[in-house]
């Protein structure tokens, strides 16, 4: 019983970072149409952020993650700007040729910055996150419980972000019609500029916790985990917030199990991880919440 | 014989002897690099035909190549080298076997190719049926990324990621180049067919074509399992040039570089994939430098801005979607000649 609980925590922490990353992947797929190959490298430069500014400039680790956080939102915002904007009238390939190139970018920029170089780098990990909580046979880890909280926390300021403000509904606005809103008076470069600028907040709240998590820092750190996220956008409907949400922790309570109790295919996870991608995007490209969308001509 | 055949047997002629004396004389280095843009040309020739010409987006290359290069190698590796190279899990049968000898190198070539062929109709039929855009192309990275964890897991055939060494280096510039030609030569009389204007219908305009009565699933079909044997043969070609491969060899880098190549040749021209294949290849080689003397990896982020910057600013790539004719060869030079004489002529 008390393992089976454990792993049922571990599987909740899991997906509610996969919940948080997996909702920048849905919202620019909702206004853009496009799979943006760079979310998971952002979500990486987060944990990156608070090892420059904690492990090396000796923030104290608060200040430090909240500065990561402001400084990946405006990392997102800036990417968006330089080499998404410029194709917004181009074909979609385009943009999603331009949004590969700047994946790599940004992974093998870390391998050439000098403080951050190839090899793994250990991640500040504030005390509070390592603490041990007994509870009863239970063995907690501080990571368990405040990953959850601090993930649910940001959903739900995101929910009413995007349903009770004013950007909120340009923003649903533009993911139902993005001409329409544009002659309704909307400006429509700002709303995609706040999009880039809550979804990346939200990987970088995610990295950050990652990082407490996995407390190891590489440049390859975010490319499986943004791709698990991804999975969990498209489980959930793609474009679809709380689709995402429950993706998320779905595919991130899956996994756990999965490697808990069938440890022999843990090797092949990634496999499954792509295996169930593709099996959705075949048989049920909606996800689970997804309206379906019409062919227009 | 129009002028234009004359002029391309004349050239594949002087490509001929080239090769000859190249394999024998030239400078190892560049002999290498000349090698590496073959190989790169010939999977780029493939992978345009799917992602220019048809204009559905593959990102799955380099799975097939991987196919190719493992087949390829499973055939070729010398028998005492697959006793060596198996040590924790003994290699599955029927690879333990038998080799074929190096008269067989074409056989192992055109085998790894049809493997590609055949994981490309496994995957294209659900595929390429139900999927277009960015779907599809997440669809092709996921197939190369499970072929990954494949290749990673199953010892017996792959060795796993400790990978295979001591593979016999057949690949010289009578292979690649001579693939190289003869792809290059079955992808042009494709694109300008009657299944390639089907084809660059489906790019304009899927629906549109299917309107006009084109088989618009059996077309993409096509044109996915050209890029595949393509992409097959590349693979073997390279595994047996380097002479050592690892599943990481067949990572997405090698999709990103051919996108690289084909963008930068422009989307839809073949000319243009082979160009800017050696053009890829000498910069690549050119670039080591920065690698080695500033840091490693700068010679990625160079490629990597280079990548952003062409779908920035030059979309068009160097051919856009023409091809190179003898004709605008023709028109050049006389151009420059009539420049010439009047310079001459009025002074």
């Amino acid at each position: 019983m008390a393992t089976y609980l454990q792993q049922v925590l571990n599987g909740v922490t899991l997906g509610s970072l996969y919940a948080l990353i997996a909702i920048g992947y849905t919202m620019v797929y909702g206004i853009l149409r496009l799979i943006n190959f760079a979310h998971g490298d952002v979500f990486m430069w987060a944990g990156y952020w608070v090892f420059f500014l904690v492990a090396l400039f000796r923030l104290p680790w608060w200040i430090g993650a909240l500065c990561a956080v402001v400084i990946t939102a405006l990392m997102g915002v800036t990417i968006e700007r330089v080499a998404y904007r410029p194709l917004r009238e181009a074909p979609r390939i385009s943009l999603l040729i331009t949004a590969i190139g700047v994946s790599f970018l940004l992974e093998n920029l870390i391998i050439v910055l000098p403080w951050a170089g190839g090899r793994q780098k250990p991640y500040p990990t504030p005390a509070l996150m390592t603490q041990i909580y007994t509870v009863g046979n239970v063995r907690i880890q501080g990571v368990t419980i405040w990953v959850p909280l601090i993930a649910a926390a940001c959903l739900l300021g995101l929910i009413f972000l995007v349903y009770r403000t004013k950007v909120g509904r340009a923003m649903r606005a533009i993911a139902t019609d993005i001409e329409t809103t544009a002659l309704m008076g909307a400006d429509i470069n700002r709303v995609i500029s706040y999009t880039f600028l809550v979804g990346s907040a939200l990987a970088a709240v995610g990295g950050i916790l990652w990082g407490c998590r996995y407390p190891r820092l590489q440049w390859d750190l975010g490319i499986m985990p943004g791709w698990r996220a991804f999975t969990a956008a498209v489980i959930g409907g793609i474009g679809n917030i709380v689709g995402a949400m429950l993706g998320g922790f779905l595919l991130g309570l899956a996994e756990i199990l999965i490697v808990a109790f069938l440890p022999g295919l843990s090797g092949f996870r990634d496999a499954f991880i792509f295996a169930i991608l593709i099996f959705f995007l075949l048989f049920k490209p909606t996800g689970i919440l997804g309206k379906p969308m019409k062919e227009k001509v | 014989m129009k002028p234009n055949r004359v002029l391309t047997l004349v050239f594949l002629l002087g490509l001929a002897i080239f090769i000859w004396w190249a394999d024998a004389n030239l400078d190892r280095f560049i002999w290498r690099v000349l090698n590496f843009g073959a190989i790169y040309a010939l999977a780029a020739v493939g992978y345009t035909m799917i992602n220019g010409v048809t204009g559905q987006f593959s990102l799955g290359p380099h799975g097939f190549m991987l196919l190719g290069g493992y087949l390829t190698t499973l055939l070729m590796l010398p028998l005492h080298q697959k006793r060596v190279v198996w040590l924790f899990t003994p290699l599955s049968w029927p690879f333990n076997q038998f080799t074929l000898p190096h008269s067989g190198f074409i056989l192992a070539l055109i085998a790894g190719g049809i493997l590609a062929v055949l994981a490309a109709f496994f995957v294209g039929i659900p595929a390429l049926r139900a999927l277009r855009g960015d779907y599809l192309a997440i669809a092709t990275f996921g197939f190369g990324e499970i072929l990954y964890v494949l290749a990673c897991n199953f010892m017996g055939l792959t060795n796993g990621p400790m990978g295979i060494k001591g593979i016999p280096q057949y690949t010289d510039l009578k292979w690649s180049m001579g693939a190289l030609v003869i792809l290059t030569y079955a992808a042009v009389r494709l694109k300008n067919s009657s299944y390639g204007r089907a084809l660059r219908a489906i790019r304009e305009d899927e629906l549109a074509a299917e309107s006009m009565g084109i088989n618009v699933f059996r077309h993409k079909l096509l044109a996915f399992l050209f890029s595949a044997f393509c992409a097959g043969v590349a693979g073997g070609l390279m595994a047996t040039l380097i002479g050592t491969i690892t599943p990481d060899l067949f990572r997405f880098f090698m999709t990103f570089y051919l996108l690289m190549i084909i963008v930068l040749g422009g989307l839809g021209s073949i000319s243009g994939a082979v160009v800017a294949g050696f053009i890829f290849a000498a910069i690549f080689e050119a670039l080591r430098f920065v690698d080695t003397a500033v840091v490693p990896g700068m010679r990625m982020v160079v490629f990597a801005v280079l990548l952003i910057l062409v779908m920035l600013f030059f979309r068009r790539g160097l051919f856009g979607r023409e091809e190179f004719t003898w004709d605008w060869i023709l028109r050049g030079v006389k151009r420059a000649w009539r420049w010439a004489w009047a310079r001459t002529s009025g002074s």
